[in-house]
């Protein structure tokens, strides 16, 4: 791999070369051969004449690129192994380039046309070959097979190309085994773990090979953590002699492992969507986290509505709301009402038109009851729901238990309580919610914490 | 057609004249015109010229904390235990490599590098960094995005101040509060959409209120500086006689008297006066509401500190602050002066602190527990950074620290930025950006990226080319948003 010793920056600016240089032999004695076989027709014997001088700028090429290639590998960044073969392929297909060209214009004598067709038949193979080396030096080995089509696939042996998935856009949609573990899989285990290389015997690249696991016993038993060997090492201590990926590769993060977690106590099936699984709420907030559902790829924010009837916009803006779309492209709203601090009552019914599109709603600080709440608990598409130092309490809040998709909830300043408090936490996407300043005891948030881990509550810094 | 055509004549414009609608519209017509010609777009005179943000907005308002005079990074937020080793040696060629010094250092034969007179420990769950002058916002650090790897271009403050806040080290350009007034419409209409709060006092070098200037854009979009008295906003009431009816229809005539001129004229100014004479008649009713902090309970002055009883402190500015946001203020800019230690560093940056750090870390307290924090975004920071040497004698107790333009701290806090995340990296020296480095150009670009506005497409045609707030430069730190 990389040469500690500093090179001559005219070494690799000459060896760069090499990859314009090689296409001349290439081209050239690819000419040359088929101008030999072409001209024992009577045909083309016009080619005769020209054989010795393409054989000859070949081999001159040939040889020329050689050396580039030689100044090139000081690069360093290669698979030596590859190198290696292309390198000493390169100079042996130099050295018969030249015994080609001596041979078409040496004297002519039966035994040479015998050997002089081997030659050239040799010297075509090894172009070939050596070529191809070379481009798997550069593009990869996977260059040629990535694009082919699945005819050619099973041609060279390969298994069929795998149909993409498409990308997860909703959680419930999306394939615990297809779209959570084997992405995983492939990232950070499949590169050691392939038929190709198969470290400790071990294959990751499918579903039945991932159960069998590898010298170490069965990779996966379904509903039992402690005998899936594949989790056992990746859960381990980063410093274990038995931790996976082994060190210098990136670990799984915790959320992932969580996933792997889930999928094996839900039986490590070979496929079925999250949305049929009961899965607790940890374990979606880290699917979320890992599949890039949360922020601003949020799904609930990319829902599809009708656009809200302008003329109700227009009315409700006449009676002092303010409706804005979230963004240019979006037929989702964003609704409040400035109190101007006298604790205005609204007509909360008034709403219900744009029942669907209100993705986020503000309405502190005025005169929202309970009843009011009943109302709002329709509003299902709801992300954001601030309605705080509202004169509401836990009747009210009962209602908002309907809200699937509510991630912020802003009560400060309300007379929510315990018992209302408790409602709320199952709602599966809540992850923040605010409370100070209202009947909620510290105690009991420090129960739900506990319970409820990923869930923000917020109970402000000083009290009155 | 008022005159005649030839036959050929008609068909070549034609053709031209189709064929480069054609293509305008295959080019992709907000590329080519940017959104201020395209005039199938409603101009609302009152902002919003984008009619809709370009993506939803994470931020839906700003309190900007500005620390004019450059505070130093290596006394607040950029801890380097390694110069410990140092302090007292002369800098070393090979750091201070080709970055300008300023002319207020040129007599001096010898650059002591000096370490941070004040001890650092780490905070809160996210082990961040912080100087025991802050033991206030040490307290937060949690909430806030600490970016230890500013870059600005300019060297010396009223450059630099102009560069962060309009994106142009020459003044004449508009501010950030004015693009986002411009772009965005107003959530208030009885409030401007840019208020400017300076702390009273200040320090010896002064600020020019280009800072908050509109620039090219229309003057209402200018920020509205409430003053730092215990009336912000002067002649609220009606003259003594003048009844509120009177003022307003004297108002209609003027306006109507304008709207004449302005058919005649078409100058768009007329336009900024008549909203600017209607926007000062809202503010009688909404203003004396807004500021009124005698409301405020006491556990709230505790929060902030007693300096917040006093109007024009900082601490009163922050309290001003969060009840403008909570009327929904979309910018918010707040200037503290006094930041520039040249000499005496140890003892003026610890005054500094002790008249800001307690009621920074307050207003994001407060934001926080009303769930402010969830769509306002704090923004902390001053114009430049300081030099790891001394500027004047080096003594046991006793230094100074030249502007550095290289590398400073700027922290943001909450809406859609990283919580309890310490982002970039300066050298041992916190000379220069090692990694992460975030130019000035790229923090404008990620604050209006947080407002749901693709730098790249707010623009204004002014003189014949089409500007921005981040120029030709710009790239969103998308490591920092959450």
């Amino acid at each position: 791999m990389g040469n500690t010793v500093e090179v001559s920056d005219w070494i690799i600016f000459i060896g760069r070369f090499h990859p314009l240089m090689v296409h001349l032999p290439i081209g050239i004695i690819f000419a040359g051969i088929s101008m030999y076989f072409l001209a024992r027709k009577k045909k083309f014997s016009q080619m005769k004449s020209a054989i010795p001088f393409l054989m000859g700028a070949g081999a001159v090429s040939a040889v020329l690129s050689c050396i580039f290639g030689y100044l090139l590998s000081f690069q360093g960044g290669y698979d030596n192994e590859a190198l290696n073969a292309h390198q000493w392929m390169g100079m042996a297909l130099a050295i018969f380039a030249v015994l080609a060209y001596v041979s078409v214009v040496w004297k002519k004598t039966k035994r040479i046309v015998v050997l002089q067709s081997g030659l050239m038949v040799f010297l075509l193979v090894g172009l070939v070959y050596t070529g191809h080396l070379g481009g798997n030096l550069t593009h990869g080995t996977s260059y040629l097979t990535q694009y082919s089509p699945d005819p050619v696939r099973k041609l060279v042996g390969l298994p069929p190309k795998p149909v993409k998935r498409p990308p997860v856009t909703l959680l419930d949609s999306a394939d615990i085994f297809l779209d959570v573990v084997s992405p995983m899989l492939s990232d950070y285990c499949v590169s050691c773990h392939n038929p190709g290389k198969s470290k400790g015997d071990l294959i990751l690249s499918t579903y039945e090979r991932i159960l069998k696991g590898g010298e170490n016993g069965p990779g996966v038993v379904g509903g039992n953590l402690a005998k899936s060997e594949l989790f056992r090492r990746v859960s381990l201590s980063e410093h274990h002699d038995d931790f996976m990926p082994p060190e210098g590769k990136k670990p799984l993060s915790v959320e992932q492992k969580k996933l792997l977690e889930l999928w094996i106590m839900k039986g490590a099936p070979d496929k079925g969507q999250m949305g049929n699984f009961e899965i607790d709420r940890d374990y979606l907030l880290a699917a979320n986290k890992v599949l890039g559902l949360e922020g601003q790829g949020n799904n609930s924010l990319a829902k599809r509505v009708e656009p809200a009837d302008s003329s109700v916009v227009a009315s409700l803006n006449a009676k002092g709301y303010l409706i804005r779309t979230i963004s240019g492209g979006s037929n989702l709203l964003d609704v409040s009402f400035l109190s101007n601090g006298n604790k205005e009552s609204v007509n909360i019914e008034e709403l219900l038109p744009i029942k669907d599109q209100i993705v986020y709603l503000s309405l502190g600080n005025l005169n929202l009851r309970d009843e009011d709440l009943e109302v709002i608990g329709q509003f299902e598409n709801m992300v954001r729901l601030n309605i705080h130092s509202n004169p509401i309490t836990d009747d009210g809040i009962s209602f908002l238990g309907r809200l699937e998709n509510l991630e912020v909830l802003n009560l400060y300043g309300t007379k929510i309580g315990d018992i209302g408090l408790e409602g709320l936490v199952l709602l599966q996407k809540l992850s923040r919610i605010y409370l100070w300043n209202t009947q909620v005891t510290p105690e009991k948030v420090g129960n739900l914490k506990a319970k409820h881990p990923d869930l923000e509550i917020n109970m402000g810094e000083v009290s009155s | 057609m008022e005159f005649m055509e030839t036959r050929r004549g008609f068909l070549k414009k034609s053709a031209l004249g189709f064929g480069s609608v054609a293509l305008a519209s295959l080019l992709g017509p907000s590329s080519l015109y940017g959104n201020d010609l395209l005039g199938s777009r409603p101009q609302n005179i009152l902002g919003g010229s984008l009619g809709g943000t370009h993506f939803p907005a994470k931020a839906k308002r700003v309190i900007y904390l500005f620390q004019s005079g450059g505070p130093s990074q290596l006394e607040t937020f950029d801890y380097k235990p390694e110069l410990a080793k140092w302090h007292g040696k002369e800098i070393p060629p090979s750091v201070q490599g080709t970055q300008r010094n300023s002319g207020m250092v040129s007599s001096q034969s010898t650059f002591p590098l000096v370490k941070s007179i004040y001890d650092f420990k780490q905070y809160g769950q996210s082990g961040a960094w912080v100087s025991e002058i802050f033991p206030y916002t040490a307290q937060v650090v949690d909430d806030l995005c600490i970016i230890n790897s500013m870059r600005t271009d300019a060297i010396n403050h009223e450059p630099a101040v102009m560069f962060l806040q309009t994106g142009s080290q020459q003044s004449g350009r508009p501010s950030i509060g004015s693009w986002l007034s411009y772009g965005l419409a107003s959530d208030n209409k009885n409030l401007p959409n840019f208020v400017v709060l300076l702390s009273k006092g200040g320090g010896a070098q002064p600020l020019s209120s280009a800072a908050w200037g509109n620039g090219f854009l229309p003057s209402h979009h200018q920020g509205v500086q409430f003053r730092s008295g215990k009336d912000p906003v002067l002649y609220l009431n009606n003259p003594h006689g003048v009844h509120d009816e009177d003022r307003r229809r004297a108002l209609d005539y003027v306006s109507q008297l304008n709207n004449h001129q302005f058919d005649v004229w078409k100058d768009p100014e007329i336009q900024s006066k008549i909203n600017q004479y209607e926007m000062a008649y809202k503010m009688q009713n909404s203003v004396p509401d807004a500021v009124d902090t005698k409301e405020e309970p006491d556990y709230i002055y505790k929060l902030y500190g007693e300096d917040a009883k006093i109007p024009g402190t900082y601490a009163a500015n922050c309290l001003q602050a969060r009840r403008l946001a909570e009327r929904d203020v979309k910018f918010i800019q707040l200037y503290h002066m006094g930041w520039d230690q040249h000499g005496g560093l140890p003892g003026g940056i610890k005054k500094q602190a002790l008249g800001t750090d307690q009621a920074t870390a307050g207003l994001i307290k407060d934001l926080k527990q009303r769930g402010l924090l969830e769509d306002t975004l704090v923004v902390w920071g001053g114009e430049f950074g300081r030099t790891s040497f001394s500027q004047g004698r080096l003594t046991a107790d006793n230094y100074g620290r030249d502007h550095h333009p290289g590398c400073f701290t700027m922290w943001m806090a909450g809406a859609g930025v990283k919580a309890g995340m310490v982002y970039g990296k300066t050298d041992e020296f916190s000379y220069n950006v090692v990694q992460d480095e975030v130019h000035v150009h790229d923090f404008q670009a990620t604050l209006l990226h947080l407002l749901g506005i693709d730098h790249e497409k707010l623009t204004f045609k002014h003189q014949g080319r089409r500007y921005r707030l981040t120029d030709v430069h710009g790239h969103v730190v998308k490591d920092i948003l959450s």
